[in-house]
């Protein structure tokens, strides 16, 4: 390619790229539409939740459980007389929360000894793909069960299990780019310019792995959710907060299914899927922003 | 921006030093090797190198891909470790150096890269990398303005405040090699090590990269390593050559001497084989046979028997020694010992 | 006799700035049985003139206007169908990494045996000797036919690249950059190769590379492009030793010379211009220490000036006194 294409193609910015790649890429548009959705959720839900989530509502003096949907009550009302919607709207805070922290502890582990492994080599790699084979090697649910069972129940352990097992995944990725860019000749150069180990890493090598890191946590936000679901719905969960996992747990627990009451366990179900499949949309979709030269050929 | 330099005539006498005056060579390596190992095979990169460049000297390593010269350069700068032998730079060995002390050293003795395209780190502007070594050398900052518009200076990229907020997108294969240059010169080194510096570039500013290290050399008294497989290129900017075949040394000498009259058959073979920008020229087939990676590894006997056109008994059974043959030349051939 | 004569070619390269022209006019004649080096440097258009030329642009590049007449045909009117059958049988094409022409995958012997069956209609005990016909013209032990070519040196890849390319006795061979990653021994047994297969063969190449000791050792014609163009041509001997053209004068003094004498190198100051936004006039005009207005202004067409040598530039009268300036340092220096 001639000089002239090349600079004037990156002349154009990040922010160009990112809109031309979400016109190109109709999945990762997806993906981000429903993560803002689910923020804006999030962000505003003192404002548009109709009711206080744990408020048991009533009509006259008995508690409106079960109510259908109705102009009061969009999604109608759970056993105990909630509104569903508020519980949805409020449940996008849990679910940010366990997805973000979850998310951030997935990057930064998977990218600090992906970064390690890939560059220091030698028997540090070793160890640290060694881990990262039998961490890959534990079954997912069963795996925070224990973890959970073991410990106490409660968001906690679901963030830190979920970091502890999707981690692999990460540091993978990250490992094999830095692999390929420590041969750089510009990596060599801040060597012979006198950068230590360390900030030849962290300094040099890290700001062009971010981005693949970033990734990776938009699909680990998707799995804390769901596993945040599932430990919730097993009753391993918070079962003070308000979350998507344990509206289904709740909804379960008092045989929603049975008494076909759609509006109460189908929204619940439906936004964590829609998290998930956002997660792994984007993912889908980056590879052309990540690696441009992989798409050109 | 000139890059010219004027003529000159006669090698700084410094040539002279690096065999047997008595002068403390800036960077020197004794019986160098380098044995790579792959797939349970022992490659035999580098086998006993001896080298010594004087303060001042240019010494140019030629020879071809897979002879050794670049990992015989990447020892002397301690980016790769030696198997064995030793190194010493300003009389002190600096083989085994670690930490703070190789930081030291490498604050004296800086590589010119071969790809400038891939040598600065992209998301950097000119400014940050240039500010590296400043910072990692620990230089006062009150001095990097002033040591960033030196060096700027002397690789003609003037003013320096209309390149340091680029990145390396938007510089021009040759701007880009003069800010690796900058780069290298701005610690204040004693030594440069170039690595085909010009041959990533576009043929009409070859010769404005060569000019700038002739002068960043000549100005500043560095001493000089150039790698390549140019002897054309290693005569413009080296008082002194090195020919390496296989990983050992096989003739060494002043350059205009070697070119004038090479006593290894290699040599003769690569000096022959060198284009020439002229029409009239000999046409003659190569005194050398077959390729490279048809001569065997072999231990006993001489690297280049097989190629040689000259290879007599001797050659097949013993491996012929660097030997002085005075002038400052040694070569590495049973011909004409005897 | 012109065996391929190309006036006024332009090929074009769609990107996301526009479309850009990467040849621009250009002009060549190769007469039967010579070497034609097409010199230039990188982004000057000469890969893309010889892609155009055998018909194998990349996807994004087309050729514009302009004609490419080789053995008295019109090549650019030709159905796709039509030029697939010339490549091969009459012109071939030998990349500049050899890997790229040979399937890593497939022994030497498959990969001649497909050409010359599939292109050739040459099947059985014929194929098979020309196949090791072939590799004895090219200086390779037909024995290695069974190689695959990782177990090649890059010399001999780069040869059996080259018998691949003569397997159906073609009359021309475009050879991109053939030797610029070969080393300086490797090189000059290629160089001898083509030339040797040039004198028995008869046989017409355009040698395309950025080194003018290249040319001045392999060929006996020159073009030198610039910025799309071809700025000066004629004889090898002619051009290099009395160019008309500045580019060439100053290409001239930019090449260390193992036998030369101690001058310094003149280098041309400055870069080639975008292609997508050319300057007006001369392209050359900018890093020329000869220009007037006029340069600057309106395109000098190629031209003939003296005997069999061409040369699009305004001053190319004044050119004896210029080459003598040319050769000062000081004259380059901006």
């Amino acid at each position: 390619m001639p000089p002239s294409i090349r600079a004037s193609r990156s002349v154009r910015g990040v922010s160009g790229a990112v809109g031309r790649w979400l016109r190109d890429e109709p999945f990762a548009a997806v993906g981000v539409a429903i993560y803002a959705l689910i923020v804006a959720m999030a962000v505003l839900a003192t404002r548009i939740a109709p009711y206080d989530p744990r408020e048991i509502l009533r009509t006259g003096r008995r508690v409106a459980r079960y109510l259908p949907m109705s102009p009061e009550h969009w999604l109608g009302t759970t056993a105990s007389g909630r509104d569903v919607l508020s519980q949805l709207i409020y449940g996008a805070r849990s679910a940010l929360e366990v997805g973000l922290t979850a998310a951030l502890a997935v990057v930064i582990i998977g990218t600090v000894l992906g970064l390690l492994s890939g560059y220091l080599g030698g028997w540090t790699d070793r160890v640290i793909t060694r881990l990262a084979d039998i961490v890959l090697s534990l079954p997912f649910l069963p795996t925070l069960i224990v973890l959970a069972a073991l410990t106490h129940a409660g968001t906690r352990v679901v963030v830190v299990s979920v970091a502890i097992l999707l981690w692999p995944n990460t540091a993978r990725v990250i490992r094999s780019q830095v692999l390929s860019l420590r041969e750089r000749a510009w990596v060599e150069a801040a060597r012979v310019t006198g950068c230590s180990t360390a900030r030849i890493m962290f300094v040099h090598v890290l700001p062009q792995v971010l981005p693949l890191a970033a990734l990776y946590g938009s699909v680990a936000i998707g799995w804390a959710i769901l596993a945040e679901a599932a430990a919730s719905f097993l009753g391993f969960g918070d079962p003070e907060a308000v979350s998507w996992g344990v509206m289904l747990q709740d909804a379960y627990a008092n045989q929603a299914l049975g008494r076909g009451a759609w509006n109460w366990f189908a929204p619940p179900g439906m936004a964590i899927v829609a998290m998930v499949l956002a997660g792994f949309f984007i993912s889908r979709g980056s590879e052309k922003l990540l690696f441009p030269k992989l798409a050109d050929q | 921006m000139g890059g010219v330099s004027g003529p000159r005539l006669t090698p700084p006498l410094s040539a002279q030093a690096g065999r047997g005056l008595g002068e403390r060579p800036v960077i020197a390596a004794r019986a160098l090797t380098k044995t790579f190992r792959a797939h349970g095979r022992a490659i035999h990169a580098v086998r006993g190198v001896d080298l010594a460049v004087a303060a001042g000297e240019a010494v140019g390593i030629v020879g071809e891909s897979g002879c050794g010269k670049t990992t015989t350069a990447r020892m002397l700068l301690r980016l790769e470790e030696p198997t064995s032998g030793a190194i010493t730079f300003e009389g002190a060995d600096i083989t085994h150096l670690r930490g703070g002390a190789l930081r030291r050293f490498r604050s004296r003795a800086q590589l010119v890269f071969q790809n400038p395209f891939d040598a600065l780190n992209p998301r950097f502007t000119i400014l940050r990398t240039l500010k590296e070594p400043l910072r990692n050398f620990g230089i006062p900052a009150h001095e990097h303005a002033a040591r960033i518009d030196e060096a700027m200076q002397r690789v003609r990229l003037a003013p320096a405040s209309a390149w340091l907020n680029r990145r390396p997108h938007e510089l021009s294969g040759g701007q880009l090699q003069r800010v690796v240059l900058a780069r290298a010169l701005i610690p204040h080194p004693r030594l440069i090590v170039a690595d085909e510096p010009v041959s990533m570039l576009d043929v009409s500013v070859r010769a404005g990269i060569l000019n700038l290290l002739r002068d960043a050399r000549d100005a500043l008294g560095l001493s000089a390593i150039y790698i390549s497989h140019d002897l054309a290129l290693i005569r413009y900017v080296c008082e002194r050559t090195l020919v390496m075949y296989l990983g050992r040394v096989v003739e060494e000498g002043r350059t205009t001497d070697i070119i004038a009259d090479p006593r290894h058959p290699y040599t003769r073979a690569l000096i022959a084989a060198v284009p020439v920008p002229r029409v009239d020229q000999d046409r003659a087939p190569l005194p050398i046979r077959g390729a490279l990676s048809d001569a065997p590894p072999t231990d006993t006997g001489c690297a280049f028997r097989d190629r040689c056109p000259e290879a007599f008994a001797r050659c097949m059974t013993e491996a012929p020694l660097l030997r002085t043959i005075g002038n400052g030349r040694a070569v590495a051939c049973h011909r004409g010992d005897a | 006799m012109t065996l391929l004569a190309v006036r006024d070619l332009v090929v074009t390269y769609r990107t996301g700035a526009g479309p850009m022209r990467a040849v621009d006019g250009a002009m060549l004649d190769v007469p039967a049985g010579t070497i034609v080096g097409l010199v230039g440097e990188s982004g000057c258009g000469k890969s893309t003139l010889g892609r155009a030329l055998m018909g194998v642009l990349p996807s994004a590049g087309q050729i514009a206007s302009g004609s490419i007449a080789f053995e008295g045909r019109e090549l650019t009117a030709l159905p796709e169908r039509e030029r697939r059958a010339l490549r091969w049988r009459r012109m071939s094409f030998v990349p500049q990494t050899a890997m790229n022409a040979l399937d890593p995958v497939q022994r030497l012997r498959a990969q001649m045996l497909e050409v010359l069956r599939a292109r050739g209609g040459l099947h059985g005990a014929a194929a098979r000797a020309r196949a090791e016909e072939l590799f004895r013209m090219v200086g390779i032990d037909p024995a290695r036919l069974a190689d695959y070519p990782h177990q090649f040196s890059g010399g001999m890849r780069q040869r059996a690249s080259i018998a691949l390319a003569l397997a159906l006795d073609p009359v021309l061979v475009i050879a991109d950059e053939p030797v610029t990653a070969l080393d300086v021994i490797v090189q000059r047994q290629v160089l001898d190769l083509l030339r040797g297969l040039q004198a028995r063969l008869g046989l017409a190449i355009i040698l395309v590379t950025h080194d003018i000791a290249v040319v001045a050792y392999a060929c006996d014609r020159v073009a030198v492009m610039y910025a799309g163009r071809v700025v000066e041509s004629g004889p090898a001997r002619e051009v290099l030793e009395r160019p008309l053209h500045p580019y060439t004068m100053g290409l001239t003094h930019a090449f260390p010379d193992v036998h030369g004498g101690d001058e310094a190198l003149v280098p041309i100051e400055g870069a080639p211009p975008s292609l997508l936004h050319p300057p007006p006039g001369c392209r050359f005009a900018p890093r020329c220490p000869f220009a007037v207005d006029r340069c600057r202004a309106e395109a000098p067409a190629l031209a003939p000036r003296g005997v069999d040598h061409d040369v699009a530039c305004w001053r190319a009268e004044d050119a004896v006194a210029l080459r003598q300036r040319a050769a000062e340092p000081a004259t380059w220096a901006a």
